[in-house]
């Protein structure tokens, strides 16, 4: 049986490497190769989200009793990463490797810390708060993923 | 389990660390005039007023106040808990600091016994202080990283650090206080091998795999490592005060520590020659250098054996401190400097209810050819304090002066940094 953790940890990972192919083929001046890298990260993170927050943090909401605390948090910085993508979409598009390498140093930056407070204390309590729960939170999220 | 109770977003206000962060190259400016002003003679033995007074300026105004600052971000942010009241608890524990070690090091410069037990009991609030509400606080850390064991453990070791230092800073002006053997040698060795060295260790095994994405250090090496060398140290100093005439004994725990040391280093270069990350990255050059200048400070120890040589012993220090320290804490600046910036503009500008508009991103708030040429100016320092240990009449004052240079463009970039934020954040509010 996967986690909670096993399953969201392997999806950061996934996101990371799309990451690191956009940020490699901007260094190198790669427009295109850097647009394909993109369309792959921005979707994928854009997933990653609303599979926490349409499916994952409600559940851990709702066994938690409370809208307050972690998941909150955690869903303003999503907002605050959308943010960041959006200006690397337009630095982007405007092929200034400036901006995008700079948004792109930042975001990561971002999203490694976001990524370790989720890593070592959300899902390990999501796992725990949900226990019987996680396979149908899992296979939500993944009947997300297929849409 | 408490969940309401965890933190994740709370980042204490930008003064918090960044005050330390702007004090500490002042510092190691100060370091670099009193060298400076010193000349050659400054390295003619360890027990040189002027260099005592000069390591202290690196090692608390620099390193333990860059640390100090960091710890009360990165406890918050990584670790999950809280330290109370953090605005009062950044002022006091910075004006004990500075004042401490400005007291501390006028003692040596000035050979004024007063200024000692002055110093004492100012380090001695502003450490103990800190090392408390800092222990106190992880204890209560929910993060299962292992980077707050590892920071518990440096604590720890800067605990013995402080209660040694005191001891003998109170020693220059109270007769009664009677200098044990070696107790020196205690003291430099916890602070350095212990304080410095398990906290660079903790924050690497968290920073490296993260913002250089590199595969992760290995568990049993993250859960264990930091407790053996507690554990050595500790064992190497009873060996010291027990058994003082014992050598073998002495070489076989600080060659075990040593060992210590060259595994970290050694794991280290090769996670970062496996970093999945492809663009070049002044942290990273900054960590390269580092971990080259530990490698170097282990033979030097292990050359050392073979008999007394002062300048091994000099070389020793200076490359720990400037060398291995100094860049690790360098590096780790340029992320977290900038980051924090942007962070705390992002924030604000949210927080006004405006959509993100032109927040400048990490590299607009301390450009890469700053951070550059910062890390070219601190490669040509260290060559230089290397030389001056074995040629100081030709090398010291230009080390001294390379020095002086370094830290003024470090605390540039960090000051132009803030220039900007406070800046954006007038032009908000006009």
């Amino acid at each position: 049986m996967t986690s909670i953790f096993d399953h969201m940890s392997s999806d950061h990972k996934r996101c990371d490497g799309f990451f690191l192919d956009a940020e490699k083929a901007a260094s190198k001046d790669d427009w295109p190769a850097t647009q394909q890298a993109y369309q792959e990260f921005y979707p994928s993170m854009e997933l990653h989200f609303t599979m926490e927050e349409k499916v994952l943090f409600p559940a851990f909401e709702q066994a938690q009793g409370s809208e307050m605390g972690p998941t909150q948090v955690m869903r303003h910085e999503h907002e605050q990463m959308r943010g960041l993508m959006r200006s690397m979409q337009n630095a982007l598009d405007a092929e200034d490797k400036d901006t995008f390498l700079g948004e792109a140093e930042t975001l990561l930056m971002f999203m490694q810390q976001h990524n370790a407070k989720e890593e070592m204390m959300l899902y390990p309590m999501a796992d725990q708060l949900l226990a019987d729960k996680s396979n149908q939170v899992i296979s939500e999220m993944q009947t997300l993923a297929e849409e | 389990m408490k969940a309401a109770a965890l933190s994740l977003a709370q980042t204490p206000p930008l003064s918090v660390p960044y005050r330390f962060f702007l004090t500490a190259p002042l510092f190691a400016v100060a370091c670099g005039v009193t060298l400076f002003w010193a000349g050659p003679d400054v390295l003619s033995s360890r027990w040189h007023p002027a260099l005592l007074a000069a390591t202290h300026l690196l090692t608390l105004g620099f390193l333990t106040m860059v640390m100090a600052g960091a710890l009360q971000q990165l406890t918050p942010v990584l670790m999950g808990v809280q330290i109370s009241y953090p605005l009062s608890f950044s002022t006091v524990i910075h004006l004990l600091l500075v004042a401490g070690t400005l007291a501390l090091t006028a003692g040596w410069l000035w050979q004024k016994t007063a200024l000692f037990t002055l110093a004492g009991v100012l380090l001695g609030l502003a450490l103990t202080g800190f090392i408390l509400v800092l222990l106190v606080t992880l204890r209560k850390a929910r993060s299962g990283h292992t980077t707050v064991r590892s920071t518990t453990v440096a604590l720890l070791a800067f605990a013995v650090t402080v209660v040694l230092g005191v001891y003998l800073a109170l020693g220059y002006s109270w007769n009664g206080l009677e200098r044990l053997p070696g107790m020196t040698d205690q003291h430099m060795t916890w602070g350095l091998v212990g304080w410095v060295s398990l906290l660079i260790m903790g924050v690497a095994y968290q920073v490296i795999p993260m913002f250089q994405i590199t595969p992760d250090y290995p568990g049993p090496m993250m859960r264990w490592l930091a407790i053996l060398m507690f554990l050595l140290l500790s064992c190497w100093s009873l060996v010291q005060i027990f058994f003082p005439q014992t050598i073998w004994l002495s070489h076989l725990a600080g060659g075990l520590l040593a060992s210590g040391l060259v595994f970290f280093l050694l794991v280290s270069m090769n996670l970062l020659s496996r970093r999945r990350r492809y663009i070049p990255d002044v942290t990273l050059n900054f960590w390269r250098v580092s971990l080259s200048s530990l490698l170097l400070v282990v033979i030097a120890w292990g050359l050392s054996l073979t008999g007394t040589h002062d300048q091994l012993e000099i070389f020793f220090g200076v490359l720990m401190i400037t060398g291995f320290s100094m860049s690790a804490i360098s590096g780790m600046l340029y992320k977290i400097a900038p980051f924090l910036i942007w962070l705390h503009l992002n924030n604000y500008i949210q927080g006004r209810g405006h959509t993100r508009g032109n927040i400048p991103n990490m590299k607009q708030v301390i450009p890469e050819r700053h951070a550059r040429l910062h890390f070219r100016a601190h490669c040509l320092m260290l060559l230089l304090f290397i030389l001056a240990v074995f040629w100081p009449d030709y090398f010291l004052r230009p080390a001294a002066l390379l020095l002086i240079i370094t830290a003024g463009i470090l605390w540039n970039n960090l000051y132009s940094g803030f220039r900007l934020y406070k800046h954006i954040i007038r032009n908000q509010e006009a």
